[in-house]
């Protein structure tokens, strides 16, 4: 699962940081096939952004979030240059981490 | 074999000593990283979903919730939805799809340093209020919902 999240992070002149993911991830619903036996749900359940080793925001996933799920949100009193990891982990135990820079 | 085990003691004890204050600044801000609460997930009314996430406490609805998703999706697989909030002190937001089969849809703890807008994408089954919840610092419940027509629903049917 390298390379799962395509990030920006745009800082905004009231000092607002803009932060957009799109996650590859293929949120599979639990579902039956054609003999009736369950196929297992395989989703995100959390995903997790720090700065300066901050958690500050999470996350946490149902089945119901849509295949290579796209999520936004506004950091706070972060800077032009700074970094913010993304992390997140999976129902099935995978997970992928990544830095976005500030620009 | 002594000199062996020690020092492995050792280094282990470094490591007990380098990882603990990491791991407790890393859970600091956002005060209780929320463990993904499976009973929750797995309910299929809004109520138990409250029950499960906020007992005891009521909901009111308020204009201080903008919850934004098109009037008519004709893809339910892929809603786009956007919950903004003029309030202060935002602890969580939390966004429920009343007739999916599983209510809960998703859950973000904020901490002083993110703010909403949150946005996502998520899947309607058929048409159907979509509600979100903000939850600020003094332990309110502030919602606000929105009726999405699906034409082609997004879980298989």
């Amino acid at each position: 699962m390298a390379n799962s999240i395509r990030g920006r992070a745009e800082i905004n002149a009231d000092g607002v940081t803009h932060i957009r993911l799109l996650i590859n991830h293929p949120m599979a619903l639990e579902r039956r096939d054609a003999g009736g036996q369950v196929i297992a749900a395989h989703f995100i359940e959390e995903i997790k952004a720090s700065h300066n080793n901050e958690v500050v925001f999470q996350g946490l996933w149902g089945q119901a979030v849509s295949q290579n799920p796209y999520l936004s949100f506004q950091l706070l009193g972060a800077k032009k240059g700074d970094r913010v990891t993304i992390g997140w982990r999976d129902n099935k135990g995978e997970s992928d981490n990544a830095e976005v820079t500030i620009s | 074999m002594q000199t062996h085990r020690r020092s492995v003691l050792r280094a282990l004890a470094g490591l007990l000593f380098v990882r603990l204050p990491a791991s407790l600044a890393l859970l600091a801000p956002l005060r209780a990283l929320a463990a993904w609460p499976k009973a929750a997930f797995d309910a299929s009314s809004s109520a138990d979903v409250l029950d499960q996430l906020f007992k005891g406490k009521t909901v009111q609805s308020s204009d201080a919730v903008q919850l934004e998703a098109p009037d008519i999706a004709e893809n339910g697989s892929v809603v786009p939805v956007t919950v903004q909030t003029s309030l202060k002190g935002v602890k969580t937001v939390t966004v429920l799809a009343e007739q999916n089969p599983r209510v809960l849809v998703a859950q973000y703890s904020l901490s002083a340093r993110s703010a909403a807008p949150v946005s996502f994408r998520l899947r309607l089954g058929k048409t159907q209020d979509v509600v979100a919840i903000v939850e600020t610092e003094d332990g309110k419940l502030h919602k606000a919902s929105k009726n999405v027509k699906v034409s082609l629903g997004g879980c298989g049917g």
